[in-house]
């Protein structure tokens, strides 16, 4: 039976005692009425409700009783009843109630059956206990209209009444009516009273109901009326908490997400459910139980309470772990995985033994990630490898810790755990891919890109199915181009658009056009840069690097001399850049409108738009030149600019402040170049001797700006080494090398090498060799560096001063380079050093004429299975072809020349069009007739010169004068061949095959 | 045998000196504090039970208490007193009385205003049994306190901590409640890089889900001053899930500075101007966090509001949520369970 009727029962049988006290006695099967009713009051008082059944069966059917006792025999029936009740059998108590109010009316003064009304109350419960709502309502309520209001009669308690009411009409879907009678035992439960048990059993069945007809919104009004009157009692809640959780969890399987969670909050926390309990039980010390107003504290229940609180509590199976669960879930579900990793979170610190914790954790993993906690999600996930070795969520929490680390940005957290754990990954397992994958993408993130090309060359073999391999490969010619290889990065990016063509399942289709684009750009294959570049612009609107994109698509058309074109794309790329937030690519843009348009110009005209450039320059300052890496170039750009208006003091003023900005950082790059402008213009406006003065005291620059202050005294030899050549007066030329002499002598001593850090004594080394008439200057300070023990920058200094000695005639001095050279080359971990030790090398031995040497060398840094270098290939195969050359290997030589004109290097027209020439003569020299359709030696030379000279044609303005000069005498020997007789000119060639195939 | 009422401290004021009080002129009220009791309420004898080593009680009604004595009359209208001393008893159970239990349905009922002003008048009442044990003078001043923290009133709540008694406060998570009066009183004085020492600390600690939203509420609040967003939102959504927002105040304020917080962020900005365009990046930390915020908008709607309507700045947020294919309903494995 469930409903709430208990109490009431015992009050019906303690005022049932008394009933038929006085009844005459009558002999019967059984025993006499007296007997058996006295019999029957025992079972009852002591529960033995069967053998009280029984025996009121008994006495209830003996012959002509309601004539011979008339209305008191009701009581008899009424007993029975509720012994039937008792024992749920519901159906026969229902009729045993019947008889007593049917047939056993009270007397005309109201004496006899003192049960009367009271059996249509019980009536009303048993038609509950058997589920026959209606039935149990209209008793209920007859019960009311037609019990006697005369005190001390047909007496009832109010609060079960309206509880078990209530219920009935929840269980027949009445939910108004329900909610009425339930109301009315809320708010008089101190009155009535209502006991807790009845309302939490009504609620449910109101909570029931409204969730089967999907009524939330009457649940959370209802909760929200009658809040106070719904919360229990903490010391009671053990009791209830589960039939609040369960009640939370149908609605949430309703889908009634608000009811659910409103449900969920009322449930009692564990800590004070048991402190409620403790304080109670120490507070009625030994009685059995206290009537504290309508509240009935039993220390039996009390002691029950603790003992189940205790054990849930020990086994973690606390109420709290429920609500987090379906909280982490809803939240999740609701789109706020934060809150769930909150939730998650909670579970692992207060609840670490719970039976699910493995799962519990993961999710905490899993969530922790997916907001980029990336931290935490390390923490836990190392927490979660310890604790469960052999889940089978081990792979996905190694995953996620990488991976969220990765995916989260943090390369240096990356780089760290991936080194300690990739050396115990078994190779080939999953694990050890993704380690793979994330170490090298880690470095191309970082900008390490020298120690990340072996590892993603690594993954890219090795792991040719990987799930990462289309990230990996695109890493791969990435990082190539980053490395400045576009040779090698243009073979792995065609390679890696052609296996991932399609943008809808390659998101790295865009970044990789757009460093294909570079390639093309750095190769001066400007065609098939626009071409990239357009595709950018019309596939892939919302790529990030469009912006980037037409900042270059502004340069190639700018190195074309398209500059109208170039001016649109660099506002476009400064639009969209400015639009999406990105400071940075915006900068860059202004600044290269800066650069395009504030050219100084050449000619007496010279450029007819400087003046334009005056706004940028001033956006440029106002908006973008805080952090911004180009604050050295646009002050050095801008500067003609700025003069051109009349601001240019102004604009040295700013190149002055940014040469003193980067004073204060010894390992600032491009303070050389641009103390190289600020020198180039103060001098349109000052004396050198002026600028000799100005330097020496440089405004803002300090005493300990060291590094910058041996460069401005540089400088100024620079400016008297330049008068010096220039100059073709004697006295002039002897005033020149007087000063060069003193400012030498004043840079010693003012930079004793003794007294500088080995960084500066490499730093001033290199200057006084690059930008000097004096190289050998340098050596002192080179010198200086290798002599120290821990001084590092040795490389450096060796490279410096192989340099310097390399550019001697003597054979000793080339020697003792060479031996620096192969140190360098040997021992440095630093790619471009190497590479640029080998070349030198190969430098120094052509000098000494050992070409011999020069050949193995040469070799040995084209060999790009070995070393990978490309920087220096133009002048490195010059030198290849010549040995070969000079060691009489003339069909070798003709080979290297023509890989020069023909290959890679035909943009650098410095090496392509002397190799192309020399290839043309030695052909020629050679002079072998043609075979099967392959055109003789001389034809061929004049028709690969022919071809060699209307390929580059196109950038012939973009030549320097000289790399003019070499094209030219190309040209001019393909004229002088195509007049040679026996050769075809192209023109006729052309027609040859026209009327061919016709 | 150890009783209920444990001897402690030097301080043992007789019931002379208590019943001389009573009669004394009251003293002048302390300057304002917010736990200040009304002249009008009449101190009232305490009905209760006193419980015998053996079981049997008697009826008392108890005019003064002190931790070793009390003074009672065995029946409401009884002229005489008698003293007791405490250690004759084992155990002195106050009754419930109305006025405090009509407090505490103010405060269930979330009516925090007039709970406190019942719970002032059962402090005053009651204050004769203050000494004892559970007494509901004791208890009726913890909830005044517990009422000026919900309502906000952190002034209040600094001062009447500073005159709060704890005897008689027998609930542990009570007394862990003062301690945790602590964080608020470091919100208010904006004391953050206290909050967030003392606060990480105590979050590692188990305490009640109600007391653990408190704490994390405190400690996001100083991430927030302190410009430690993340911090900050993890902390807020610590706040909004420990006692499932039952704390219905520390739930919705959590809720609003976290849509707060993305709202302010230039990335979310961005990512609202981006939003649909060309130009939208579905990568960007912005429109990540743009989601977050919308999900929190919707979820203030739902449930984290509390009843509240979603404030007008940040309804605009709300177009901006995910796209959330949630499962069908009747999928228990995927659900929690009721344990």
């Amino acid at each position: 039976m469930n409903h709430f009727s208990h109490s009431v029962l015992r009050a019906s049988l303690l005022g049932a005692g008394v009933a038929l006290v006085g009844a005459p006695l009558l002999h019967a099967q059984g025993g006499s009425l007296d007997e058996q009713v006295s019999k029957s009051l025992e079972f009852m008082k002591t529960g033995k409700w069967a053998e009280a059944a029984q025996i009121l069966e008994a006495a209830c059917n003996r012959p002509n009783l309601k004539s011979l006792y008339g209305s008191r025999i009701g009581v008899l029936h009424y007993r029975r009843g509720i012994c039937l009740s008792k024992l749920r059998q519901f159906d026969a108590a229902m009729k045993a109630f019947e008889t007593c109010y049917r047939e056993f009316p009270p007397n005309q003064d109201g004496s006899g059956n003192i049960y009367h009304k009271t059996a249509l109350l019980k009536w009303g419960d048993a038609a509950m206990g058997a589920e026959q709502y209606d039935l149990a309502i209209t008793q209920y309520k007859k019960f009311l209209q037609e019990r006697s209001n005369e005190r001390g009669k047909d007496e009832y308690q109010k609060g079960p009444y309206y509880i078990n009411l209530s219920i009935c009409y929840f269980r027949t879907g009445k939910l108004a009516e329900g909610m009425e009678n339930l109301e009315i035992a809320l708010k008089n439960k101190f009155v009535f009273p209502t006991p807790d048990a009845g309302i939490v059993a009504a609620f449910q069945a109101f909570v029931n109901a409204a969730t089967a007809k999907g009524n939330e919104q009457t649940i959370l009004d209802f909760i929200e009326k009658n809040r106070a009157d719904i919360v229990i009692e903490p010391f009671e809640m053990q009791e209830f908490n589960p039939i609040f959780l369960k009640l939370a969890h149908d609605a949430y399987q309703a889908q009634m997400e608000r009811a659910a969670i409103t449900l969920y909050q009322m449930v009692s926390p564990t800590e004070v459910i048991l402190d409620d309990i403790k304080v109670r039980r120490a507070s009625i010390g030994k009685r059995r139980g206290v009537m504290d107003g309508p509240r009935a504290i039993s220390a039996d229940k009390l002691k029950l309470a603790e003992e189940t609180v205790t054990k849930f509590n020990r086994e973690t199976k606390n109420p709290e772990i429920t609500q987090l669960l379906a909280l982490a879930y809803i939240h999740e579900i609701n789109g706020n995985a934060r809150g769930a990793f909150a939730a998650y979170e909670n579970l692992e610190l207060y609840y670490p033994k719970h039976e699910k914790r493995e799962n519990n954790l993961f999710q905490l993993v899993r969530t922790s990630s997916i907001i980029g906690e990336v931290l935490t999600t390390e923490k836990y996930g190392q927490t979660f490898l310890k604790v469960f070795p052999n889940s089978e969520h081990v792979p996905a929490v190694r995953r996620m810790m990488l991976t969220s680390l990765f995916y989260e940005g943090q390369y240096k957290k990356c780089i760290e755990v991936a080194n300690l754990m990739i050396d115990k990954l078994e190779k080939g397992s999953e694990q050890h891919d993704i380690c793979l994958h994330v170490l090298g993408g880690s470095h191309y993130y970082e900008g390490l890109y020298e120690k990340a090309q072996p590892l993603l060359d690594r993954h890219a073999a090795e792991y040719p199915k990987s799930k990462f391999r289309q990230a990996s490969l695109f890493f791969q010619g990435s990082n190539m181009a980053k490395l400045q290889d576009f040779a090698k990065a243009a073979t792995l990016l065609d390679a890696f658009l052609k296996e991932f063509p399609e943008a809808g399942k390659n998101p790295y289709l865009p970044f990789a056009l757009y460093d294909r684009a570079t390639c093309h750009y750095a190769l001066s294959e400007n065609a098939p840069a626009l071409e990239k570049l357009d595709r950018l612009e019309k596939e892939f609107p919302q790529t990030e690097v469009l912006d980037l994109a037409f900042n270059m698509k502004g340069n190639v058309l700018f190195s074309e001399s398209r500059n109208d074109e170039a001016e649109k794309y660099y506002k476009m790329g400064f639009e969209l850049a400015k639009r999406r937030g990105a400071k940075m690519v915006a900068g860059e843009s202004v600044y290269l409108l800066i650069a395009m348009l504030g050219e100084r110009g050449t000619g007496k005209e010279g450029n007819p738009r400087i003046k334009d450039a005056v706004p940028w320059i001033d956006q440029y300052w106002k908006e973008y030149a805080d952090g911004s890496p180009y604050r050295t170039q646009a002050a050095v750009a801008g500067i003609y600019a700025m003069d051109a208006v009349g601001r240019g003091d102004e604009g040295l003023e700013r190149l002055r402040d940014v040469i003193a900005e980067m004073a204060g950082d010894p390992m600032s790059r491009g303070l050389e170049e641009a103390i190289g402008s600020y020198t180039e213009f103060y001098l349109t406006k000052n004396s050198p001797e002026q600028l000799k003065e100005h330097y020496y005291n440089f405004p803002k620059i300090q005493a300990r700006d060291t590094v910058a202050r041996a460069l401005l005294r540089m400088a100024v030899i620079g400016v008297f080494e330049d008068l010096l050549k220039n100059t073709k007066d004697d006295g002039e030329r002897s005033k020149a090398e007087a000063m060069i002499k003193v400012l030498f002598t004043e840079l010693k001593s003012a930079f004793s090498p003794k007294d500088l850090t080995s960084f500066i004594l490499v730093r001033v080394g290199d200057f006084i060799r690059e930008k000097t008439g004096a190289p050998r200057e340098a050596l002192d300070y080179y010198s200086e560096a290798l002599s120290r023990k821990d001084g590092g920058y040795k490389f450096e200094a060796m490279f410096g001063r192989a340099d310097v000695l390399g550019r001697s005639k003597l054979a000793a001095d080339l020697e003792a380079g060479i031996k620096d050279l192969d140190e360098v080359f040997a021992n440095s971990d630093k790619k471009p050093q190497r590479e640029k030790a080998l070349y030198r090398k190969v430098e120094l031995l052509a000098a000494k004429e050992d070409w011999t040497k020069v050949n193995e060398a040469a070799k040995l840094y084209m060999d790009r299975k070995t070393n990978n270098f490309s920087a220096y290939s133009g002048p490195v195969n010059m030198l290849l072809a010549q040995s070969y050359e000079k060691m009489n290997q003339i069909n070798e030589a003709i080979f290297s020349y023509s890989s020069i004109c023909f290959g890679n290097q035909r943009g650098a027209i410095r090496y392509s069009a002397p190799a192309c020439k020399r290839w043309m003569e030695l052909l020629w020299e050679r002079d072998q007739p043609g075979v099967e359709g392959k055109p003789s030696d001389r034809q061929g030379a004049y028709n690969g010169g022919y071809n060699y000279v209307d390929s580059t044609r196109r950038i012939y303005e973009k030549m320097t004068q000289e790399e003019k000069e070499q094209w030219k005498a190309v040209e001019d020997l393909v004229k002088e061949y195509e007049a040679r007789p026996g050769i075809k000119s192209f023109a006729q060639q052309k027609k040859e095959a026209e009327e061919a195939r016709k | 045998m150890k009783t209920i009422f444990s001897f402690s401290g030097s301080a043992i004021i007789s019931l002379m000196a208590i019943a001389s009080a009573q009669q004394a002129p009251a003293p002048a009220a302390p300057a304002a504090p917010a736990a200040a009791a009304p002249a009008a309420v009449t101190p009232q004898q305490a009905p209760a039970l006193l419980i015998y080593e053996d079981g049997t009680s008697d009826n008392a009604f108890i005019v003064a208490a002190t931790r070793s004595e009390i003074r009672y009359r065995p029946t409401p209208q009884a002229i005489d007193t008698t003293d007791m001393k405490l250690s004759e008893v084992q155990a002195v159970y106050l009754l419930e009385p109305k006025m405090y239990r009509e407090a505490m349905e103010f405060y269930q009922a979330r009516k925090y205003a007039e709970a406190k002003d019942l719970f002032v008048k059962v402090k005053e009442m009651f204050k004769p049994t203050a000494a004892l044990d559970n007494n509901y003078s004791t208890l009726a001043s913890f909830y005044e306190l517990e009422c000026m923290r919900r309502l906000g009133d952190l002034d209040g709540l600094a001062k009447g901590v500073e005159v709060f008694r704890k005897d008689g406060l027998m609930r542990e998570h009570h007394l862990k409640q003062l301690e945790i009066y602590m964080f608020w009183d470091a919100l208010r004085t904006k004391s953050w890089q206290r909050l967030v020492s003392l606060g990480e600390a105590r979050l590692q600690e188990k305490l009640p889900a109600y007391q653990r939203a408190q704490v994390a509420f405190c400690v996001a609040n100083a991430y927030e001053a302190l410009k430690q967003s993340s911090k900050a939102l993890n902390a807020y959504n610590t706040a909004m899930v420990a006692d499932l927002g039952a704390t219905e105040e520390i739930a919705e304020q959590s809720a609003i500075a976290i849509m707060r917080i993305h709202q302010a962020s230039p990335e979310v900005q961005l990512a609202i101007k981006l939003w649909g365009t060309p130009d939208e990046n579905k990568n960007s930390t912005g429109f990540l966090n743009l989601q977050e915020a919308a999900s929190v908008a919707a979820l203030y709607n739902l449930t984290l509001g509390g009843g509240k309507k979603l404030p007008s700045t940040f309804v605009p947020l709300l177009k901006f949520r995910p796209d959330i294919a949630k499962p069908e309903p009747k999928k228990p494995e995927e659900k929690p369970k009721a344990q």
